[in-house]
């Protein structure tokens, strides 16, 4: 019944239901991920309990936001949740630069090595 | 139905604390705009983009932790619920994130669809969920049968 009130929405206010269905399909993709890496994890843990409880907690938060912030990048980083957490999170832009650099130095990237990635990144967008 | 109870509020909690602030907030900004269809369909696409991150992160975490969390939250003398936890917080995922769709309306005044939406979807429910609750008597087997009935 849940698509059905997405079509009479989109019908009433006039938005293409294509951008809907776009829209909720990148949270979707990256649930998907989160569940594939902590049922997989969770299939190899050997004790239950609190300690896998946090363990499932931490890996499930760090996987959706990699595969949200993957998919942003791939998307041609639009504006959105993940722009302002780009933003707002300088030690991402920290392990970013320091993982590009060591990429790009070996391989003759146009890429300044004096410059920061982020910078690079925005340039570039 | 005090075990499906128990589950429903745990499995729901989470998810309805970060998705109804987001949905009490989009009424008051849909009614500013509801005369620009340009700007409504952004700000309507901005506020579904949220709630999808909201509702999809914290009902499939839960789904996946189930388990442990019942024990840890719960104790070990409400085992029975496990097996709900995941159907409903998958549940209550779908209609966290399709709560929206109800203030959109109501707020660019068209509070009979709005309405007969919400008169559909207990149609629905109650024409798929009853059944089985009758003939099968088991929780988790309406449990699953409000998911089926939600998608």
């Amino acid at each position: 019944m849940t698509p059905t009130l997405f079509f009479t929405l989109a019908k009433a206010l006039e938005i293409p239901i294509r951008e809907i269905l776009m829209t909720l399909v990148w949270p979707i993709i990256s649930g998907l991920v989160m569940a594939a890496v902590v049922g997989g994890a969770n299939s190899v843990i050997p004790f239950h309990g609190p300690p896998r409880l946090a363990i499932d907690i931490a890996l499930g938060g760090l996987t959706f936001t990699s595969a949200m912030m993957a998919l942003w990048f791939l998307r041609g980083r639009p504006a959105g949740p993940e722009a302002q957490f780009w933003q707002r999170l300088p030690i991402v832009s920290v392990v970013v630069d320091v993982a590009a650099r060591s990429v790009t130095q070996t391989q003759n990237s146009p890429w300044p090595a004096t410059e920061p990635a982020s910078q690079w990144l925005k340039q570039r967008a | 139905m005090g075990r499906y109870s128990v589950a429903y509020d745990v499995t729901t909690l989470p998810s309805e604390e970060l998705i109804n602030p987001v949905v009490t907030a989009l009424f008051p900004v849909m009614v500013k705009v509801q005369r620009d269809p340009v700007k409504r369909t952004e700000i309507y696409l901005s506020v579904l983009y949220w709630s999808a991150l909201l509702c999809v992160s914290t009902s499939v975490g839960i789904c996946l932790v189930g388990d442990d969390m019942v024990d840890l939250v719960l104790g070990p003398k409400w085992v029975d619920v496990k097996p709900l936890v995941p159907w409903l917080a998958l549940s209550f995922g779908l209609v966290a994130m399709s709560s929206n769709v109800y203030a959109a309306l109501d707020s660019t005044g068209r509070a009979s669809t709005s309405a007969g939406l919400q008169w559909i979807r207990l149609i629905g429910l109650a024409a798929i969920v009853l059944p089985v609750a009758y003939y099968f008597k088991d929780l988790e087997k309406i449990a699953m049968s409000r998911f089926w009935a939600l998608c």
